[in-house]
Formats: structure tokens, sequence, C-alpha cells
């Protein structure tokens, strides 16, 4: 549950690095680019998870030049003599996850990102602030509701995955969804399977919960401001 | 090009340009490989030796495999048609009554797109297990659970969809249908329906690819003769790779991304009317 937990949440917090400079670009790409470049993310999350998780796995796998490469910079930069592989091991979940749920983040980003009052960013530009502080101070503040929605969006089914740890994780990579698998499947306890099922299902209101509080604080917020 | 980057020009700036192209690569990348690995000439996954295409050959001829196919169409079809009726009925129910109750129904409709998919498959599971469905019907009788849990879960999208286009309808259409003597059949008929078009095409192409993808959820209802394509082709994947899947899953691929993007074009075109 902790080891979910953590995976889930370190992949969320990828996920959002990643997807914020991508969201922005498409959001202040010239129209005619805009709804191709949107295509283009969105596209792979289409196609279906299994098929993702296993093309990832044939590209990542220990014989390919992508982890041949890998397993080269890491001898040489750490010295030591095994390399641990980018598959079949916490990294790759993560890997794989990340992949997965990509899209899920850039979608609510490029919502808020398109929709922003550009003004406030231009006011806060040549009133002497650099960009990395327009970036904190004014563009994550008015993103916020978009970025607390991506993260809930990410995290939830990453959670909950199944498939990628299967595929990609290693023997000890045992995510609720594993568990799940298998004591529903395999040790046929119908009622620890359940309640690990329930389980995400409350954590999902949880969340759910906490976010819809949150929003009717800033609402109020705002009111009372104004 | 010649007129220098605006502060605001992010698309312009190349550490934003690499990081776009970095994190296309990595999306488009693993599946372009397999694609092109589908056509190589080699019982070895990872090593080129030349265009064939003798593993579509050899998906064509695995029976197995070719069942589960049909499996899948068989479902993804039932599923789409009542998924898309039952979330038409609703959309129009919520948009047209007021009934005590209503804010939980929205509320209930909504939980099949939120809730982990792994609970909604355990919970369905449990659910035919405990009011004993036969699990020996004969083909195609057998795959009605899968084709209930899919359009269990497929049909609040397509609520969504058309809820969306019915946010855009001219009340007085129907004031005006209502005047002149249709009856709500006729008004259904000839004014509501043709209207909703492409937000029925739309949610049920979405219902479609919904139903076709799943794996999770059809992984958990499925018994030894009702096993859908995704859930094969996982039970294979765990004993060993085959190249042969390469070519089942370009497959695949190429049908749900044409007609996902089918489904995008006719939001897309929708949305513009709306604006216009």
């Amino acid at each position: 549950m902790g080891y979910s937990l953590w995976i889930a949440l370190l992949t969320t917090l990828i996920c959002l690095v990643i997807a914020y400079p991508v969201a922005l670009v498409v959001a202040f790409a010239a129209p005619k680019w805009r709804p191709l470049l949107l295509l283009l993310v969105i596209l792979p999350f289409w196609t279906n998870l299994l098929v993702r998780t296993y093309a990832l796995k044939s590209v990542l796998g220990s014989s390919s030049p992508l982890s041949q490469l890998a397993e080269g910079i890491y001898k040489s930069v750490t010295g030591s003599e095994t390399f641990p592989g980018l598959i079949l091991n916490d990294l790759g979940v993560i890997i794989g996850l990340v992949y997965v749920h990509l899209p899920f983040m850039v979608l609510p980003l490029y919502t808020a990102l398109e929709k922003l009052d550009r003004s406030y960013l231009e006011a806060s530009l040549d009133l002497g602030a650099s960009q990395w502080r327009t970036f904190f101070q004014v563009m994550v503040p008015l993103t916020l509701p978009a970025i607390i929605a991506g993260c809930i969006i990410t995290f939830i089914p990453a959670f909950g995955a199944l498939v990628t740890p299967a595929l990609l994780g290693g023997t000890d990579s045992l995510m609720i969804g594993s568990l799940i698998e298998d004591q529903i499947k395999r040790a046929n306890n119908w009622p620890l399977g359940s309640a690990l099922s329930m389980l995400l299902v409350y954590a999902t209101f949880l969340i759910l919960a906490l976010q819809s509080w949150l929003s009717e604080r800033r609402a109020r917020r705002t009111e009372l401001r104004a | 090009m010649s007129t220098p980057a605006g502060p605001l020009d992010y698309t312009r700036r190349w550490s934003l340009r690499l990081t776009v192209a970095a994190a296309l690569l990595f999306l488009y990348v693993p599946l372009l490989v397999m694609m092109a690995f589908s056509f190589n000439d080699s019982t070895r996954i990872i090593r080129w030796e030349g265009f064939s295409t003798r593993w579509y050959e050899s998906v064509w001829q695995n029976t197995a495999l070719i069942e589960a196919f049909t499996n899948s169409m068989v479902i993804a079809f039932s599923a789409t048609l009542l998924a898309t009726a039952i979330g038409t009925g609703l959309a129009i129910c919520l948009w047209r009554f007021r009934f005590p109750g209503k804010t939980l129904v929205e509320a209930v409709n909504g939980l099949p797109i939120v809730i982990p998919e792994i609970s909604l498959g355990v919970a369905m599971m449990i659910f035919f297990k405990q009011i004993n469905w036969p699990s020996d019907l004969a083909w195609p009788l057998n795959l009605l659970p899968i084709i209930i849990a899919h359009v269990a879960f497929a049909f609040p999208f397509v609520t969504l969809v058309v809820r969306a286009r019915l946010t855009g309808f001219d009340r007085s259409l129907e004031e005006a249908a209502f005047d002149l003597g249709a009856g709500m059949g006729l008004f259904l008929r000839d004014i509501l329906l043709p209207y909703l078009k492409p937000a029925l095409i739309a949610g049920a192409l979405l219902a479609f690819t919904l139903s076709l993808d799943d794996f999770v959820i059809t992984y958990f209802v499925s018994e030894v003769g009702s096993t859908t394509l995704p859930v094969k082709i996982y039970s294979q994947l765990r004993f060993k790779v085959q190249p042969d899947i390469n070519a089942a899953f370009t497959v695949l691929i190429v049908l749900t991304a044409s007609i996902a993007i089918a489904a995008a074009f006719i939001l897309n075109t929708m949305q513009k009317k709306n604006k216009s």
C-alpha cells in the first residue's frame, strides 16, 4: 500500500514536470498548429494500454540498444560491475506509468493555459519580474486548479495500475493492483481482494472530496476579495 | 520567423521546443519501433533481418487469436449499441426533466469515470458470481457478462458527450414543435435526434474504442471460453514474447487510432458549429 502510494506520487510528479512545458508550448503555439500538436499528444492515449506497455518493454528490454547505452553510462559513472536494468524493477514501473499517463496530465493543463488571460503574464513581465518569477508567481497560481485536476486524474489510475507493474516491474514490485489480481485470480481469496479494491475506491472518494473542498474554499476566498 | 521572439512566444524557445520534442519521442518511439518490427523477418525480437509479412500471416493462422478478436468485435458492437441507447436516454432525461434524486443520478453517472478500473472489474466479477450467472452458456451468449460490464462503464461517457451537445439546443425549437401539435415521440424523432446526430456518432465511437481497448475489467469478468483479444494477448505475454504479437498489436493500434481520429474530428466540427 505504502509502496503503491510512493510509486503513484512519484509518477504524478514526473508527469507534471514533463507535461507542463508541453502544455505550455501547445497552448501558445500558432492556432493552426494547435489541433495537430494536441492530437499528437492524445493519440497514444487511444492506443491500447497493453500495447503501449508491451512496446515500451521491447524498447527498454535488456537486449535493446537503449538499455545497452544506459548500461554503458551507468557502469562508467558509478563504476559498478552490475547494471540493474531499465525495466523489471521499480524504475521500469515508474517509466511505464509516466509513459501511460502523460496525456492525462497534459490535457487539463493545456485547457487552463489556453484560457489563461495573457495580459497577466505581460503585466508581470512589464513590471520587471523574470520569466521564472512570472512562471512561479503568476502562471502556476492561475493554473493551480488544472494542476490539481491533472494530478488527480494521473494519480488515481496510477495508484490502481495493474498491467504496467505486472509487465515492467520486478518480482518485488507488488503494487496494490497486482495484489488484487493475486488474491482474486490465484489465491481465490475474494474477501481480501474485494477489500483491497474498496480501499482504492475509498482513496478515490477521499481525493475527490478533498478537491471539491479546496475548490469551494478558493471560490469563497475570491468572492470575499471581490 | 524574422522578427525576434517576444517574451510570450514560448513556442519559439529552444529549451521548450526540445522538451516537447523529447516528450513526443518518448510517446511515439516505442510504438513506431514495435510497428516496424512487426514487419521484421526474424524470430528474434530485437534484430532487424529484412522486410516480411510473415507475422501477419502467422496471426491470421492463429485460431486462438482470431477467435478472441471475433469475441472482441461482437462485444464491442453490442456494447456500443446498448451504451449509446442508454447513455443518450439518460442524457435526455437529465436535460429535459427535473425529478427527485437528480443530483444523485448525475453523481452516480460520473462514478465509472473516476473509479479505478480494477475496482470496477472486481465488483463486476463478484456480482456475476453472486447472482449465479450461468457460466456454461453457448457462444455468443457466454459473452453477455462482458457486454453488460462494458455497457456499464461506457454509457456514462456517452451521456457526457450527448449532454454537452444538448446544452447548445435551442429550446424554442422544442416549443415550436409542441405548439404545432407534435407529440413527444415525433419531437424526439424529427427534431432532437437529428440535432444530436454528431454527438451520437462521437459517443458511439468513444464507446466502441473503450470496449475494444478494455483489458482490466474484461480480465476479471471473462471466463475460459469468452476471452477478448487484449486478455488473450496478456495471457500469452506472461509466458513468452512472440514476434507475432507485434503484428497483432499493430492491427489493433491502426484500428483504434483510426476510430479515435474519426471521433475527434466529429467532436471538433461539432464544437465549431456550436460556437458559430
